[in-house]
């Protein structure tokens, strides 16, 4: 196993958070990808850190793909003896040392796979990778194969460090991701063919706002058609309530309490119990494997995602994607759904879009962060259906925003959204 | 597999049963391609308990596999894609059986009998002829076929059970698009046309055998019987021998002056030409050379030696960047750097050299020449990078959507041995979500076609002039070109034709005489207007019907092959019920496919249900069975224009497609690449 170490040493390394450019190797092994997504997105790529905690089958697929991609570096926190390791992730070879932890037995494939991407890993239990040491010294931290109450905590360490989250796992007949960009400024690149034959680009600037994942698991279903929803995110609330008191994942033998967790959640978000069969319901508490197919699936969307995020190119997942076998399909969620427009939402768009014009944006973080999911999800809704025009006048509207509008923002946020803070609250 | 017993835990729960994963780890499958969606595929199918697993492919790796291909390293390049693939199998789970069989799908050896000893076939293979030859034989084997390919971001997986589901081959292909050779000779108006001209005609007659290229084979044919507009044009082979004591340097300017001076000011002259379009200018080599040399600016490099360079053109003149355009001076640079190096490293292949997409050098003279051209015309120049990707036809790759391609086919895989097959679904990756907020959406799988003209009864109607056509052109153009098949035999009356093993040798040499006859000259009267003809493979277990009709008008633009296939479904087919629904929830939403565009596959099959139409292309244009494999000119490369589609814009086309690079197709290609599973 030197060999890829000592390659790994000798390929030049990008520093962090600086893209270089492609050297002619990188060029001649990148080349297919390259015209699938750029040498800029390539080059982003390359300066890109990430952490990967939770050595699934899942985390397997999605290091697999990021590796070969050219990610700049991979760091794995999973200290799982090798003997005790999930049998779908493949990163693991038969033969691995008993003694060896996951995370070291993939860092040693993953570097063979690729040597010009740094691979390491975390010392110490998955816990490691959420302190703000290890976050600060990432672009992005993907959680894989954990229960609720620890997606939640790793998505609040990620907000406090200002880093992008992405979690998924992958259970029976079901495999989910969740996204929390929170505030996301992307390019969308158009290109136009024109009559002579020759393409034309434009890049149009975009910016997105994620809900965190209590609010994306907690909020108001109102409005919202039953019909039309992934049963996987319902399952998903369920699952929530009952891995949020357990601090765990449901076994078969808590279908039980499962289903009660799901009666409990119908009735609080004022939906029919029987919108989720019985049988759903216990696929998901079971002691069964993951499916590698479905892990196949998810950690593929979910690589695209990654690298969609780091680069800063194409609209991101917001903010979850659900695949499921009862039908049989992959559908993106964005939950809480983006409310209807109303005036104060339209005010709020135009700012959102001033902040976005490459000028120095002004400082509203604070302010926007406590905003309802529902604002959040308007105002980035909205900006997109914006006349260019408003979007340009945006910055004259700066001042009379600040201070004519926020106030009546909270207002209006405290007011729609009492209730389901509480609830919120009262659960994380 | 009809026979397949349901689970006692049905489909979708059944999924996670101890009752499927024993039937999973009996089961056998065949694994048809291990490059970019079959390492994946393989992988896949490891992790979810299969255990007798056989994989059969002929390519070897490449490096621009390893960004995707990822069972393969550095150190595999140049060796078996299956057999590297099997090992890297065995070593991530032992006690798996994998069989790896080096090999050329359509090879004699892998007959019915070989198909008939799996529970399922599984293709990740990257072209058209070798899915339709898999196709027939899952057909006559009765085995299951489940079917995939991908293209950059998007994916699609169907799946084909003789007499329950349609076959590979229900839904009409497009045809391939094709380049009229007059407009690539004397008026060409795009990118594309230049880099056709510059790898199909002119790399072949400075450094191949131009007698074999197809293009200056056609200039030379046409000359007698065309008017004198496009005959002039045509070239001489003689002139690009190289002279006795003339050097490299001088034999590439005097080409150079030949193609972009002499022939150009020749091409002006026919003014017939440029009434509706302007007319082509000539270019100076030596103010181009000037110009050269003082943008070149004290660099050392400049026409300089090639020993240094390690076979690349460009960096022996300092053009470091494969992404920029150059400018005219620097592309005549180029271009007589390349001839040059060319001469003097490579020798021994003069004559005998064929492009090569990875061949740098080529690529470059290729680059340049298409280029200059384009300057010429007034067409925009493109990059080292996008005329390879056009030259090379070099389909977009990337390793997430293969894997989750792979695992969507190991879905319906396991939905086969769950004894479920009404479960059976296509799948489609698509690159956004729209109105359904599906990224992965499903179809139900469509019930066979009864006019199809390999799993139903249909005939096909072969429209050409039975006067010019020989015998041969017809085996080689329509047969196997189109219809893919490998050993034809043609059977109309007292007339018959075969090909293939177990022949007679006097046989052989009989129909051999017959392939120059025209075909209305063909023993047993001939084959005229409204002859029918029974065609067949042995090997395939295939035969159809072909009503030949007669025609003596061919338009160029139209039908550059001067032939037409159309098939003779009745008016009023009923769309199958099972297809309908889900087909309109794909339209409904928005999807890529966008609902029916009125193109080729509706206009051959009337009544074909959206989603069918949804099937073959996207918004790109691109034939979506296709795979991510590159050289996959048959089909994946086909754009919307071809198949006579307005063309379709994504509305949120995120990543930069490399549109041109997709429409690379050029005729003369489909020769190139006949073998399965070509260079991936
Ligand atoms: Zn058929």
């Amino acid at each position: 196993m030197a060999e890829p170490g000592q390659e790994q040493q000798g390929a030049a390394q990008p520093a962090a958070g600086q893209p270089q450019e492609l050297t002619e190797h990188e060029a001649a092994i990148y080349d297919r990808q390259l015209r699938v997504w750029g040498v800029e997105t390539q080059k982003r790529l390359s300066a890109a850190r990430v952490l990967i905690a939770g050595c699934t089958g899942l985390a397997a697929e999605v290091a697999k793909n990021i590796v070969l991609a050219g990610v700049g570096s991979v760091t794995l926190a999973d200290d799982t003896p090798c003997s005790a390791c999930p049998p779908s992730n493949f990163l693991v070879p038969a033969g691995a040392a008993a003694n060896s932890t996951v995370a070291e037995a993939c860092v040693l494939t993953l570097r063979e796979m690729n040597p010009f991407v740094q691979v390491s890993a975390l010392p110490g239990p998955l816990s490691a990778a959420l302190t703000p040491e290890a976050l600060c010294r990432h672009d992005l931290l993907l959680l894989c194969g954990q229960p609720a109450s620890s997606v939640a905590a790793a998505d609040a360490a990620c907000r406090q460090a200002g880093v992008a989250f992405y979690a998924g796992a992958c259970r029976g007949i079901y495999g989910w991701a969740f996204a929390d960009l929170q505030e996301h400024h992307y390019v969308v690149e158009k290109k136009e063919e024109q009559a002579d034959g020759s393409a034309s680009k434009s890049a149009e600037e975009h910016s997105e706002r994620f809900a965190s994942w209590g609010e994306a698991l907690g909020c108001s279903l109102q409005g919202v058609s039953l019909k039309r929803l992934s049963k996987l995110y319902l399952l998903l609330r369920a699952a929530a309530r009952f891995e949020q008191q357990h601090e765990r994942f449901p076994a078969a033998a808590d279908a039980e309490q499962l289903a009660a967790a799901w009666a409990a959640e119908a009735g609080a978000a004022g939906i029919d119990a029987a919108a989720l069969p019985a049988e759903a319901l216990s696929a998901y508490a079971s002691d069964g494997d993951d499916m590698p197919a479905i892990n196949a699936i998810v950690g593929g969307v979910l690589a695209n995602e990654l690298i969609k995020a780091v680069g800063r190119k194409g609209a991101p997942i917001n903010n979850f994607f659900l695949f499921s076998l009862l039908e049989g399909a992959g559908a993106v969620e964005r939950m809480p759904p983006p409310a209807n427009l109303d005036s104060i939402a339209l005010v709020f768009a135009s700012l959102a879009a001033g902040s976005n014009m490459g000028k120095a944006p002004i400082r509203l973080k604070e302010v926007v962060y406590t905003l309802s999911p529902f604002e959040q999800s308007v105002m980035s809704g909205l900006w997109k259906d914006l006349p260019h025009k408003a979007a340009h006048h945006a910055a004259n509207l700066r001042d009379a925003v600040l201070f004519c509008v926020l106030p009546i923002v909270g207002i209006s946020y405290y007011c729609a959204d009492f209730k389901e803070k509480e609830k919120q609250h009262h659960r994380y | 597999m009809g026979g397949v017993e349901p689970l006692a835990t049905a489909w979708p729960y059944g999924a996670t049963s101890s009752e499927l994963k024993k039937r999973v780890e009996e089961a056998r499958v065949l694994a048809v391609g291990a490059g970019g969606i079959g390492c994946e595929l393989l992988k896949t199918l490891a992790l979810s308990g299969f255990k007798h697993i056989e994989v059969i492919d002929m390519d070897t790796i490449e490096t621009s596999n390893l960004n995707r291909q990822f069972l393969f390293r550095k150190r595999h390049v140049g060796h078996s894609k299956a057999l590297v693939a099997a090992e890297a199998v065995r070593a991530m789970r032992p006690g798996i059986e994998v069989k790896a069989y080096q090999g050329n799908v359509k090879e004699r050896q892998y007959d019915v009998d070989f198909f008939r000893r799996f529970d399922c076939v599984l293709n990740g293979l990257d072209n058209l002829e070798a899915r339709r030859h898999v196709n027939r034989l899952c057909l006559a084997a009765g085995v299951p076929l489940v079917e995939s390919g991908t293209a950059g971001y998007l994916g699609q997986v169907s799946v084909h059970i003789k007499g329950r589901t349609e076959c590979f081959e229900c839904q009409p292909k497009p045809a391939p698009k094709t380049f009229p050779v007059c407009t690539l000779r004397n008026t060409p108006d795009k990118p594309i046309h230049c880099v056709v001209w510059a790898k199909e005609m002119l790399f072949p007659l400075l450094f191949g055998a131009p007698e074999a290229s197809d293009l200056n084979d056609g200039a030379a044919a046409e000359k007698e019987g065309e008017d004198s507009s496009a005959a002039g044009t045509a070239d001489d082979p003689s002139f690009y021998k190289r002279q006795d004591g003339e050097s490299s340097r001088q034999y590439a300017e005097r080409v150079f002056r030949q193609q972009y001076g002499a022939k150009i000011e020749e091409l002006r002259g026919m003014e017939d030409l440029w009434r509706n379009r302007p007319a082509p200018q000539p270019l100076d080599l030596d103010s181009l050379l000037q110009q050269a040399q003082g943008q070149a600016n004290g660099s050392s490099a400049s026409g300089g030696s090639s020993t240094a360079s390690g076979g690349s053109a460009c960096k022996a003149l300092g053009l470091a960047d494969a992404h920029a355009v150059w400018t005219v001076p620097q592309n005549a640079a180029l271009f007589l750097q390349a001839a040059q190096q060319f001469l003097d490293d490579r020798p021994d292949e003069i004559g005998a050299a064929q492009f090569d997409k990875d061949d740098t050098l080529a690529v470059e003279f290729v680059t340049a020449a298409a280029n200059l051209r384009a300057a010429c015309y007034g067409i925009p120049m493109q990059s080292l990078f996008d005329t390879k990707g056009m030259a090379g036809n070099i389909i977009h790759a990337i390793a997430t959507t293969n894997a989750i391609v792979s695992g969507l086919i190991v879905l319906e895989a396991l939905k086969l041995l769950a004894g479920a097959p009404e479960a059976c679904q296509t799948s489609f990756l698509h690159q956004q979500v729209s109105g359904s907020k599906r990224l992965v959406s499903r179809m139900a799988a469509p019930e066979p076609s009864p006019a199809c003209m390999v799993c139903g009864t249909a005939s096909v109607q072969l429209a050409l002039n039975t006067n010019t056509w020989t015998l041969q052109q017809l085996v080689d153009k329509v047969l196997k070109g189109r219809l893919a098949l490998i050993a034809p035999s043609i059977t109309c009356g007292n007339f018959t034709y075969e090909e293939g093993e177990g022949l007679e040798e006097d046989e052989v040499e009989f129909y051999r005489g017959l392939l120059s006859r025209p075909l209305s000259q063909l023993p047993g009267g001939g084959l005229a207007h409204g002859s029918m003809l029974e065609v067949g493979d042995q090997e395939q277990h295939f035969k159809a019907q072909l009503i030949i009709s007669h025609r003596e008008d061919w338009d160029e633009e139209q039908h550059p092959e001067g032939f037409e296939l159309s098939g003779s479904l009745p008016a009023a087919q009923a769309a199958p019920p099972a297809a309908a629904a889900p087909a309109a929830e794909a339209v409904a939403a928005g999807e890529p496919a966008a609902g029916v565009r009125g193109g080729s596959s509706a206009a051959a099959a009337p009544a074909a249900p959206a989603g069918k139409v949804a099937l073959q292309e996207t918004d790109d244009g691109i034939v979506l069975l296709s795979s991510d494999e590159e050289g996959d000119a048959t089909e994946a490369a086909v754009p919307a224009a071809a198949a006579g589609k307005g063309k379709r814009k994504a509305p949120e086309a995120t990543e930069a497609e490399d549109g041109e690079a997709k429409k690379a197709r050029v005729e003369a290609a489909a020769d190139d690449v006949v073998d399965l599973l070509d260079d991936d």
